[in-house]
Order: C-alpha cells, then structure tokens, then sequence
C-alpha cells in the first residue's frame, strides 16, 4: 500500500494519482513514516547559482540566498534537528502560524519552483494554496505566504 | 490440412484463459466428444478426428512452454493475415513490468479506437430528429435563438437526409414531419410559427421524437435525436431512462443539450451514457447555434455507430474503474464487461482509460486482457467489424527502475484525477458534507490553475465560497464544474501531438 503525501489516502503499489486530492504519488511504495525525514543532498547545478532575495511588502526585513540546489523555508528548532536555511522564527514564526520544515524552493535549470512540505497553516502563490508536495514554477515579483507571513521574491 | 480454427475456439476459452480454465473447457468438451459417448448419442461424423484436434489444442495450452510457442505461431499469423479494417484498437499498457508483490496493484491500460479510412467516402445519410423544450421558460432570445439553430438545420440538410422536429411542453407534436427532400422553406415557417407555453414534460418529447426516428430508420441512415430542454421534468425521470435503453437497443444516437442553470443535468447524463451518447451544458442563447454547427459537423463525420468495447480480464486481474478520456471524460458504464461507445468519428479517436487491479501469482509473462472493439459501419453496408488487441504483464523479482509510465497516459491520469476530485466534491455537497466539499472545491481550483483554466478555476472558488455562505451550490456553478472539468482532457499531450 502506498500514502499519498499530501492528503493521506491509501492506494494500492504503483497509483499514479490521488483519487482523493488529484496529486501525482510519488516514487511508488515509498511510505512516509518520519515526521521530520532527511532531505537527500542537492545535486549541484551546472550553471552559477541564482540569487534569491525575500522582502517582507513594507521591505524593512529582507533575507537574501544563493539557490543552487534548494533553500529550505522554516522556524530554527534543533531539538527536531530543523535547520531551514531561511529562519522565519526572527518574524515571530512560530506567532504567525510557520512550521518548522515549511516550504523549500528549488531551482530547475533557471526556474524557480516552490514546495510546500506539508506544512500546517500551508504555503500560498498569489493567494492560491499550494498542495503538498507538489512544487510550482514561481516568478519574480510573485508574492509569497508562509502561514501568515508573507515575503515577496526576487531573483 | 490444419484447422481454420485456433486451439482457443476449439476449447472455447478467451486467450487469457488460465490453465484451471482450460482444464474445465477440456473436461466439458470430452464429455461429449469421446467415441464412447458420441456413439452413443448419434455423432459419427469425423468424431475421432476431432476428438484428436481436441486432444492436441489442450495439450498444447497445458504446458506453457508450448503454449507461449503456440501464441508466437498465433501472433505471426495474425500480422500476416492482417485485413484492412475500418478502425483499429490499440492497448497501451502504464506498466509492462511489475515487481511480483503478495497484495493487488494498480496499473492503468489506454484503449484507443481509431479510424484507419484514409479516404474519406460521402458522408452518412442523416435521419435526424430535433426535440424542442417549448416551455414557456424559453420565451425570449431563448426561443429566438433555438429556432435559428433549427433553420441551421434544415439548411445543412441533402437531398437523402430527414429532418423532423418535435416541439414539447406538457405534450409533443410533431411541426416538420420527416421526410425525404422536405421542402425548407415550409419547415422553416412551420418552426417559425411556434410559439413557446406550458412547462416540460420530458418523456413526451423523447417519446415523440423516437416515434419519429423509428419511421425513417435503416441500415443505411445514421438515426439520432438531439434534444434541447432548459426545465426540470418531474416524475417521468425512469420514463426517460427506459426510452434512452430502448433506443440504445435500436442504435438510435442521442444528443441532450442543456440551456442555462435549471434543467436536471444527472438525467440527461444519465440518459446519454446508457448508448454512449452526448450531452452537455450551453450557459447562454448566443452560444446554442454554434453548439448546434459543432455537434452537426460531427454527427457528418460518423464512421461508425453502436461502437463497444469487451473485455476480458483474466482470473489474476479486476476491473477497478473505467473513464472514456476522449472526445471529453465521461464515467462509462460496465455491464457484463460491455461498455458501450456509441458514435466513432472520423477524427476524434475514443479512448478509454481502464484500472486495474493486478495480482501477479508466478513470475514471467501473463496475458491480462484481452479487448475486443466493434461496431456497425455506416457505409451503406451495415456489417458490423470488430478488432482485438492484448495487454501483457511480466511479473518480476525485482523492480525494474528503467520503466517509465507513457507521458500521454500520465498526462491523461492527471487529467482525470481532476475530474474524479469534481466528482467528489459534488457528490459531498449533495450529501451536507460542506466542510469537506468546500476543501475540496479549493484543491480543485488549485488543480485547474495548474492546468491554465483560469475560468473554471475561479468558478471553482466561488462555489467554494457559495457553500460555506448558504449550504448548497448554484445551480449553475455546478453545471460550469462538471461539463468545463470533462472537457479538461482536450488540451491533452496526447491530441496535441496527434497527426
């Protein structure tokens, strides 16, 4: 039996889409247990690696990274061993509803794709919910929500 | 001389037999083929050589070395005798291979039927027969707008078509009765002349058109009804669906079109999935002409009516579910392993996606299914022309990572699966379920951006909004939803790349 990881239906081995959300299953029989499962290392990109920049809308906070692989989005807690590469946690994180492994954006070629890791109070693109594990293209300029907080991208 | 017959037609057992299955045809068949028996009951024609033909077909699909042999044998000797048919059936299978697992597994196999006329001959004689709700519902540029595409019609007819049109309310009569080489010009007055009251009565119209159809129908006409209402019909709903089997026993097609928000969009779908037929949703007047100029370039371009699909499964798998993905996605039903297709285009392939559930027993190669497509030609002839095809499964140790599923059937599978969230969410909402509808309605519109459909999704959202707010969706955001969600497959990879 397989889960799928954005609404938790069961399926029998190799389904390839959710009845229950529509999401592509991932790599078949790969059942997720670990609330908290380690990230496989980013392959390294071929080509230098794009700079990301997140502003909140009035600009007076900005966190600027290099995406070569990908960034993770979350709240520091060593505890969980969760150490997202953009802390959210200086902006009242945990206050404004962000999850510990919230989102992470990955780079493909020179697209920007944003994942939302099944985070609690979910990850929005210009006000629509993203589904779980589902990554999208985003854009430059687009505006983006972790729970409540919401940081524009640049890149 | 060897027989003309296959050692599966002399045991009567499909391809996909399993060897317990041809172990019982055998028991059967020696019943009564024995020389003891035979002689007995009075056979003596050639019993002893076909006890013998008999003997070598079980023998040789017994032991499954010889058996693959003998299926190799087959499978060249099809290829070499290959006629030349009027359409094909193709399978294409999402996994060829599968890691041999002790619990059932799904995998997904496309069914494409697909004419294989290069050359195009005259197009099939029409007896058409259009059905007008005339209820006082459809006064104004309602009405207007159906008579325009009734004279559209009339104008497209040939010398050999027939035309009647059936106006109805709380009754039905006929205002053009067919006939060979009507005069337009009168039909076109006798349509002029009506004028729309009372309410609608459902079953009246139907009966009356099939009434029509049934005067005119032949061999050689392509018979169909095309139905335009915009009322709720009450109390006559089995009524329709019986009307709807019986003309799908005589192979008269049916078109039902919907105008505007109240009509009773189960019925009709209902109706139409019983012969493979057609219906949908027309939001506004302006657009029921171009509706009607759609669906008559189709109906021109039949090739084939009463199109089905068989199939047959063997022991180790189980039909799961079954879409027809094009022309649009529809839920097709299943009886007996029979799903009926209807009409097959020129250009417009069916195509169905089947699920099945697989539960692999040995390892090596295993013939699942065996499908057969027919249906009835529309040049004149009237014989009916069926193809088969196989989906095989190689069951193995390990799991073959190479395999990758067809881009056009993950395509489609999403697709789908948008389609089955629709459904879902309407069948919650109509059982209360609000707060699970409206999550859904929301993933929903989520999907549909995905796929670039801005206006559905954001028809979506709103019904998402409308059922948090009173409890029930509009009843025209539904209809948007479910007819704009089975049109999802048309932008497909699979009809993009299509020649």
């Amino acid at each position: 039996m397989i889960r799928c990881r954005s609404c938790g239906a069961i399926h029998p081995p190799n389904t390839l889409f959710c009845d229950e959300c529509g999401s592509r299953l991932s790599e078949a029989r790969q059942v997720d247990t670990d609330p908290l499962p380690d990230e496989p290392p980013a392959a390294p990109a071929a080509s230098s690696p794009i700079t990301i920049s997140l502003s909140t809308p009035d600009s007076v906070k900005r966190y600027e990274r290099m995406l070569d692989g990908e960034l993770l989005i979350g709240r520091l807690d060593p505890a969980t061993g969760a150490h997202p590469d953009i802390d959210l946690s200086d902006m009242q994180g945990q206050l404004q509803g962000v999850s510990r492994r919230h989102a992470r954006l990955i780079r493909r070629g020179q697209q920007v794709l944003l994942e939302d890791l099944h985070s609690l109070n979910g990850t929005f693109v210009r006000g629509m919910r993203l589904i779980a594990h589902n990554p999208q293209v985003i854009q430059p300029g687009d505006e983006l929500q972790f729970g409540r907080v919401i940081l524009k991208i640049d890149y | 001389m060897p027989s003309q017959r296959t050692y599966y037609e002399l045991l009567g057992v499909p391809p996909t037999a399993s060897t317990e299955e041809i172990k019982r045809a055998y028991r059967q068949l020696v019943k009564t083929l024995h020389p003891d028996v035979a002689k007995r009951d009075g056979i003596v024609e050639n019993v002893t050589a076909r006890f013998q033909e008999l003997q070598q077909a079980y023998e040789t699909l017994i032991d499954t070395r010889r058996r693959q042999f003998y299926d190799m044998q087959l499978d060249a000797e099809r290829v070499r005798t290959m006629r030349r048919t009027a359409f094909t059936l193709r399978l294409t299978s999402s996994h060829p291979h599968l890691q041999l697992l002790n619990e059932p597994q799904l995998i997904y196999v496309l069914a494409e039927i697909k004419s294989a006329i290069l050359q195009k001959s005259a197009r099939p004689t029409l007896n058409l027969c259009l059905v007008l709700d005339r209820s006082l519902s459809m006064d104004g540029a309602r009405w207007q707008q159906a008579k325009e595409a009734a004279f559209y019609l009339v104008d497209q007819l040939q010398s050999n078509d027939i035309l009647s049109v059936i106006a109805f309310s709380d009754r039905a009569r006929p205002v053009v009765r067919g006939q060979v080489g009507a005069d337009r010009t009168v039909a076109k007055t006798n349509v002029r002349n009506l004028q729309p009251n009372g309410g609608t009565e459902l079953l009246q119209g139907v009966n009356a058109g099939l009434d029509e159809l049934r005067k005119w129908r032949s061999a050689n006409t392509l018979d169909h009804m095309i139905l335009l209402t915009d009322g709720q019909t009450y109390g006559d709903e089995d009524g329709c669906l019986a009307a709807a089997d019986a003309a799908a026993s005589e192979k008269i097609g049916m078109t039902l079109l919907g105008l505007g928000a109240d009509w009773n969009e189960k019925l009709l779908d209902e109706m139409a999935a019983r012969g493979g037929g057609f219906s949908t949703f027309i939001d506004a007047p302006s657009k029921l002409v171009t509706v009607f100029k759609e669906r008559f370039a189709e109906l021109t371009n039949v090739l084939a009516r009463d199109m089905q699909l068989i199939a047959h499964l063997n022991e180790q798998a189980q039909l799961k579910d079954v879409f027809r993905v094009t022309p649009d996605i529809a839920r097709v039903q299943v009886k007996d392993n029979v799903i009926p297709l209807g009409l097959l285009e020129h250009d417009r392939p069916i195509r169905l996606l089947l699920e099945l559930l697989v539960t692999g027993k040995t390892l090596g190669a295993q013939r699942i299914l065996h499908a057969e497509a027919s249906g009835e030609l529309l040049n004149g002839s009237g014989e009916r022309e069926s193809v088969s095809d196989e989906t095989s499964i190689e069951f193995t140790d390990s799991a073959r990572l190479d395999d990758s599923v067809p881009h056009a059937i993950e395509d489609l599978l999403a697709r789908l699966a948008v389609f089955k969230v629709q459904e879902k969410a309407m069948a919650e909402a109509e059982r209360g379920e609000h707060v699970r509808a409206t999550t859904r309605l929301q993933n929903l519109a989520t999907h549909l951006l995905n796929f670039g459909e801005i206006e559905l999704a954001r028809a979506a959202l709103l019904e998402a909004g409308e059922l948090t707010r009173t409890g029930h969706l509009s009843d025209e955001g539904r209809k948007r939803i479910r007819y704009g969600t089975r049109r999802l497959s048309q932008n497909a990879a699979l009809n993009q790349d299509a020649p």
